[in-house]
This record gives C-alpha cells, structure tokens and sequence, in this order.
C-alpha cells in the first residue's frame, strides 16, 4: 500500500514540474459558435454622434479629448 | 496512511491546479456589448484624428452645400450629392470616407460585432437629421426627402 502511495507521489511530483494542461477539443468538423446577443444602446450612440458633430462643426467647447472614453480632462 | 492523502491532495492543490489550463474548444464570435452612456472612441488612433480633422476642415464647405441643396443628409448615415455635380460628388465622396473610419472605429473600439455598422449608420443618421439647419435636406427613415 505504502509502495503506491509514494509511486503516485513521485508521478505527482513528476507532473508538477512539467506542468499540466487540460484539454478539451471538440470535433474539428462541427466546430461550436456562439453568436452573443449584442445589445446598444441607440441613445449613447446618438450621444456620442453628437459629440463628435459638434467637433466636426469647430465647437470650441469639445475637444479631442471629449470624444475618448475615460479621459483625463 | 492518512497524512499521506493529506499530502498528496495539497501538494496537488498549491502546485498543480494553478497551472491548469482548459480550453473548452468554444469561442465567442463577438463580445457582449453592454448598454453604456455612451460610445465614444477608446483611443484615438492617427487615422481616427486624420478623419475627424478632414471632416473639420470641410465644415464650412459643406455647410454652403447644404443651405443650397447641392447635398442632403441620407438616411444611411450618409452624405448624398442631389446636385449631379462630379466636383460636388468628391467632395461628398471625402466626407463619406471619413464617416466611414468613424463609424468602424465606433463599431471595432466598443466591441459591438460586425453585423452593428448598420445599427451606428442608422443612429448617426438620426443625429445628423437633428442637427441639420432649417431648410437643409434630409432624408427620413422611409427614403423621403424632405426640408427640414
């Protein structure tokens, strides 16, 4: 009993220093997708549309700076 | 005996779990997009600034078309030439090919998927009809044209 136990401790030790992956790959034929549902927001588009317009116009009162996501101002 | 299950269950949690790596074979074609404030640009690419520029520069330009009725806004998201002039059409052509670079930039930097550009065209579409002066030509949802 003794004997496997430090059989399986040495294939442990073994694994652990080659590392380990575990894999599992679906058939290459009938690959899986999945189409996520992608939800927008039409008025944050139009929000941000408007921005940029009035950049585009030479509204001093947007900057390049406006039209980045969490920019620093 | 029991220390010895002890020791291998720890010895193969601490070591061995950290570096598993599971690929399930399933990849997601697009991103979730989540319903924000807004979309705005999350960088500022040198093509990106170049066709904000560009569209800048041509403000004024556009402008004097518009008030004649040379262009109109379409309902596409879309600049549209209703004068039959090729001079004024490249200008149209210019103004179209950095809405372009804007919406996909919009489309690419928020994750929206491919099948979105529509959707932006559509709402910048909107907002160019909100924007659009008295008398400038517009064209609604349903393909007419009207003044606005």
């Amino acid at each position: 009993m003794r004997y496997f136990l430090y059989v399986n401790l040495i294939a442990l030790f073994a694994v652990t220093l080659v590392g380990c992956t575990a894999k599992v790959v679906g058939d290459r034929n009938r690959p899986i997708t999945i189409e996520a549902h992608v939800t927008i927001d039409i008025r944050g588009l139009q929000q941000t549309a408007s921005s940029i317009e009035d950049y585009v116009s030479g509204d001093n009162k947007v900057s390049l700076d406006d039209l980045v996501a969490n920019s620093k101002k | 005996m029991k220390k010895y299950v002890w020791f291998v269950m720890i010895l193969f949690i601490v070591q061995v779990v950290p570096k598993m790596h599971v690929d399930s074979g399933i990849h997601f074609q697009s991103a979730q997009a989540w319903a924000d404030d807004n979309y705005n640009f999350t960088e500022l690419t040198p093509a990106i600034k170049r066709a904000l520029e560009r569209r800048r520069a041509r403000h004024d330009t556009l402008r004097e078309l518009k008030a004649n009725g040379s262009v109109g806004e379409g309902k596409s998201g879309h600049l549209v030439n209703l004068s039959g002039s090729a001079k004024i059409q490249a200008v149209v052509d210019d103004e179209n090919y950095d809405r372009e670079i804007i919406y996909q930039a919009i489309v690419d930097q928020n994750n929206l998927g491919r099948g979105s550009i529509d959707t932006v065209r559509s709402a910048y579409a909107q907002t160019y009809r909100k924007k659009a002066d008295p008398g400038d030509k517009i064209q609604m949802p349903n393909g007419d044209w009207i003044n606005k």
